[in-house]
């Protein structure tokens, strides 16, 4: 066992740092070159029961503080995603994401990606800019904790549950862990607009979109080290790391892997391995055995 | 935000399907020949236009009218009116210095290959371009071309202009005589799939500039992927040197905005 090598609810991975949903995980020939590139996940882009466009553009934008998107869950639909992706060979290290918007869209679902072989979902309570999807949903109790419940007492993938920036993110934790949901991902972008001034009016089709990168980070590592006080279950952190220095307050706010999304398009793929060099280099230099031993250090 | 705001300085009607719009920015670009923009008209979607040329603050665009947002931009923009621009995004064309090369274009591919001529000539390389299009009345640039070209050769698919037939077929023509240093192509795809694969045949260098759906053009979303190497064309290309494209699906598919495999 290296280092780097952890365990989320009984699966083992390489790296603690993996792939966050919604990039670049809609295709198999991406995925296969993220996993080569050192990450030791990835999470694919949601796929959802049928084909979605996603939002007209502009539906991007960068900014000086990180950039906002509303791209609005494009996928090819479930069936579609898994024929492509079912003949990679690293199926344990590939977790669909799904956003349903009903318990039985994410039950459907779930059922195919256990029989194409794969052994974790990410449901998608998160995205905050497409109705009835997402955050919206993560306001119905109900469908939270039956969808988790119905997957969990019908098949045998572990279940990931990605919240986004609430009010009552420890209630929805708790919630997650009593209906048997095996770990949690916090956070998603954020909930923003940004305003074109000469246009004077939404620069995105959507109005509203999600931020992320660098401005998100402090709130992300806030929302993992509550999480981590207020439940028990074993937590994701995801939220404009770009360094293994952003990583490594993660693990010590309580995380017990990390995702990265945003800082691939400055940094490009090579910035799995980077990281996972820089925190081998801090557990090492820190007399520590494993990335276990940090996580939540800071609660002491 | 990191956009560019800019101005409609001048629209010219190039032919009865393209026209090119002068935009002045509030700041410089930096642009390279091959580099393309975001380019938001309000009233209409975010595209991505390769840019044509760049001097000072002002760029040249050429937009044909292909879809719902470039009919938008013709129908509606005019001199004054606000344009958003973000970028310049993607890498470029290699510009190859006092060497002999040729440009092959098709259609309105040759919008980025007259800014790469420009810029080749300044650095004294012999630019042979061809440029081939449907009929005489598609054809646009003709001047310019003739003012950046070391030679310029025309071909029309029915014979109202210069060589009758394919570009390809008259680039091959000329190809084993000239000896050409390094060639360059934009255009559609299976064109471009014919240059690279002769220039590859004969290992002469070869850089095509590809059309893909764009989203982000920062390599975030994937939307652009070409399989199944898994190369971003947004961030990565889209100028992509032949050896790489020919071990791809270039020249048979591309991804659509659901990201499904269609071909092209």
């Amino acid at each position: 066992m290296t280092a780097l090598e952890v365990e989320i609810a009984g699966l083992k991975y390489p790296s603690p740092v993996f792939l966050a949903s919604g990039i670049l995980g809609s295709s198999a020939s991406l995925i296969k070159r993220v996993l080569e590139s050192g990450a030791g996940a990835v999470v694919t882009k949601s796929v959802t029961l049928n084909p979605r466009r996603g939002h007209s553009t502009p539906c991007f934008i960068e900014l000086e503080v990180g950039y906002v998107n509303a791209l609005g869950l494009p996928n090819p639909g479930y069936l579609h995603l898994l024929e492509e992706i079912k003949h990679l060979s690293e199926k344990d290290r590939i977790i669909v994401s799904l956003a349903g918007s009903s318990t039985e869209e994410f039950f459907k679902m779930a059922e195919a990606v256990e029989e194409t072989g794969f052994r974790a979902v990410e449901l998608n309570f998160s995205c905050p800019h497409v109705k009835s999807y997402g955050l919206e949903l993560s306001r119905n109790i109900n469908v939270l904790v039956e969808s988790i419940r119905k997957i969990k007492e019908t098949t045998k993938l572990k279940v990931w549950v990605k919240l986004g920036l609430c009010d009552n993110i420890i209630e929805l934790a708790k919630h997650i862990e009593k209906a048997g949901g095996d770990a949690i991902v916090a956070i998603n972008t954020i909930k923003c607009v940004v305003i074109d001034i000469y246009a004077k009016q939404p620069y995105l089709s959507s109005i509203y979109g999600g931020l992320s990168g660098k401005a998100i980070r402090p709130i992300a590592v806030r929302c993992v080290y509550d999480l981590f006080r207020g439940a028990e279950l074993p937590i994701i952190g995801v939220g404009g790391i770009e360094t293994w220095k952003d990583a490594v307050e993660m693990f010590l706010a309580g995380a017990s892997a990390v995702q990265i999304g945003s800082a691939i398009a400055k940094k490009g793929l090579n910035i799995f391995a980077e990281i996972n060099r820089g925190i081998e280099k801090y557990l090492k230099e820190n007399g520590f055995k494993s990335i276990k031993s940090i996580v939540g250090l800071a609660h002491r | 935000m990191l956009n560019i705001a800019g101005a409609v300085k001048e629209v010219k009607l190039e032919n009865y399907r393209i026209k090119s719009y002068s935009i002045e920015l509030e700041r410089k670009l930096c642009s390279k020949p091959g580099q393309y923009v975001m380019v938001w008209y309000p009233g209409t979607e975010e595209i991505p236009i390769s840019v044509a040329y760049e001097d000072g603050r002002t760029i040249r665009l050429i937009i044909a009218r292909v879809g719902e947002a470039t009919s938008y931009i013709h129908n509606h923009a005019k001199r004054g009116d606000y344009i958003s621009i973000r970028g310049p995004y993607g890498k470029g064309f290699t510009l190859i210095e006092g060497a002999k090369v040729a440009c092959v274009a098709g259609g309105y591919g040759i919008a980025p290959l007259y800014y790469l001529a420009k810029k080749l000539l300044e650095k004294g390389t012999n630019v042979h371009i061809f440029y081939g299009a449907k009929s005489k009345e598609d054809l646009i640039l003709l001047k310019e071309l003739r003012d950046v070209s070391g030679r310029l050769f025309i071909a029309t698919e029915d014979g109202t202009y210069g060589f009758k037939g394919l570009i390809t077929d008259l680039f091959k023509k000329h190809f084993s005589k000239e000896k050409y240093d390094y060639v360059y192509t934009c255009g559609p795809e299976k064109m471009m799939y014919k240059v690279v694969s002769l220039c590859v045949s004969h290992r002469v260098e070869v850089e095509a500039c590809l059309e893909r759906y764009i989203r982000c053009g920062v390599g975030l979303c994937g939307s652009c992927v070409l399989d199944p190497i898994g190369l971003r064309v947004c961030c990565e290309g889209p100028v992509i040197k032949g050896n790489i494209l020919l071990n791809s699906d270039f020249g048979q598919f591309k991804r659509d905005e659901f990201c499904r495999k269609i071909p092209v």
